[in-house]
């Protein structure tokens, strides 16, 4: 900071005055006025504020390190609405299905294929979340994807992705009906889309099934990075089974 | 959809304007609603949690002086929350594609033009900015206290002066010759 110039006590508290909108809308409109016809007046509300905003974030960077160490352990389980009957009965009969499968198919598979298929439960899914315009044909998707048609639901998802990218719910069934087709690279790609979006709601069970799809293709280390990540509760246990 | 699933309390006007009043409540809101979302970014994208945390610190600063410079206006449908998250996600890609940068492309680095993006007042501002913080942390212990009680928690001289034990008159003077402490410092530095 070059050549600060002497601002005087009283100057100096009117500047700060102004600045924090504490002067009257006559002060207020003369001292604009003279600012506009003083550029070294315009050079020392400058200075204030600079150093203003430097004691300010001086005291800030100490808060933050307080906030840090307040953070809560890990957050964001998402919250489901409402499952009816219906739904849980279709979804159960899914998770069946696949354990069946798994069962069938964990002979003579890896051992990051075995603890995947004796984990993994697919997620039921939601009643409805969308209002927009996409909701519908979101709906239809989900529709398809609770009755265990994940092939076709994957059809109707994948236009839709194209129009919202960032869409968070979409990219984590898309991810998870990816999974259940047994094609753990297309569900990496959209778990860890998931993942990196702002606001999820999805964050502990995208963790959560994104460990599993690596699992599957034997990525054990990569894995265990993203169950550190979730809440879900056969975290430890699966853990300690990789162990 | 992610947005609709988090459901804010307060609407974004007022928690700019809380955020402006270093409002502790609303900057600890701020931060722990966020911070995992970048963690989560950085930590999918070959970082640590401590990178992490300094990515999402700076970033968290860089939006807050935003909002106290008033060079933050809030756009119709736009989040604070999705410009502090963009903030990091980019000084996030920033500092790997410089660590690409470093290993990669040294030979021809002063070839590279997009190197300097930065608007030039603002870094000139920011260098400015640093050498307060810088100097601030050298000021005995009453001038800090009485400086952040008057320019962070936005204390009255007659709080401040209550709390020292002096009178209102000392509490300004003071307060002034602390400012003049930190001027002579950053003068010369200069």
């Amino acid at each position: 900071m070059n050549n600060l110039d002497p601002i005087p006590q009283e100057e100096w508290e009117l500047i700060e005055q102004y600045l924090s909108g504490n002067l009257s809308a006559g002060q207020h409109y003369a001292f604009e006025a003279r600012m506009n016809s003083d550029p070294s007046l315009q050079a020392k509300v400058q200075q204030v504020q600079t150093i203003a905003v430097g004691i300010k974030e001086s005291a800030l960077e100490q808060k933050l390190q307080q906030f840090h160490q307040q953070l809560p352990k890990r957050i964001n389980t998402p919250v489901r609405k409402n499952h009816s009957r219906v739904y849980w009965l279709s979804a159960a009969a899914a998770v069946a299905l696949l354990i069946v499968a798994g069962l069938f198919i964990s002979r003579s598979k890896s051992d990051g294929e075995k603890l995947f298929a004796h984990y993994f439960e697919a997620d039921p899914g939601l009643a409805t979340t969308m209002g927009s315009s996409t909701g519908y044909e979101f709906n239809l998707g989900m529709i398809q994807y609770r009755s265990g048609k994940f092939k076709e639901a994957v059809a109707v998802w994948t236009p839709l992705l194209k129009e919202r990218p960032l869409n968070d719910t979409l990219n984590y069934f898309t991810g998870l009906a990816f999974l259940s087709l047994e094609q753990a690279d297309s569900a990496v790609h959209f778990l860890k889309q998931t993942l990196s979006l702002s606001n999820t709601s999805f964050q502990s069970d995208a963790n959560w099934f994104l460990a599993l799809s690596l699992l599957k293709q034997d990525k054990t280390a990569e894995a265990i990075s993203f169950l550190q990540q979730t809440k879900h509760p056969r975290k430890e246990e699966i853990l300690a089974a990789i162990k | 959809m992610g947005q609709d699933s988090v459901v804010p309390h307060i609407t974004a006007q007022e928690q700019l304007q809380a955020l402006r009043a270093n409002d502790e409540t609303a900057l600890q809101q701020l931060y722990h609603a966020n911070y995992f979302k970048v963690e989560n970014f950085v930590v999918n994208n070959s970082g640590t949690p401590d990178q992490a945390k300094d990515v999402f610190q700076d970033a968290f600063i860089a939006v807050w002086r935003n909002v106290q410079l008033g060079k933050f206006q809030l756009q119709e449908n736009a989040s604070l929350e999705a410009y502090l998250f963009q903030v990091a996600r980019n000084k996030w890609m920033d500092q790997l594609r410089s660590a690409h940068h470093t290993k990669v492309v040294r030979i021809d680095s002063d070839l590279m033009p997009e190197a300097k993006t930065t608007d030039p007042a603002d870094s000139f501002l920011e260098e400015n900015i640093s050498a307060v913080k810088k100097y601030f942390g050298r000021l005995g212990e009453n001038c800090r206290k009485i400086l952040t009680l008057f320019y962070y928690d936005d204390a009255s001289m007659k709080e401040i002066a209550d709390q020292m034990n002096w009178t209102e008159a000392t509490a300004k003077n003071n307060k002034y010759r602390c400012i003049q402490q930190l001027k002579e410092m950053l003068n010369k530095k200069a």
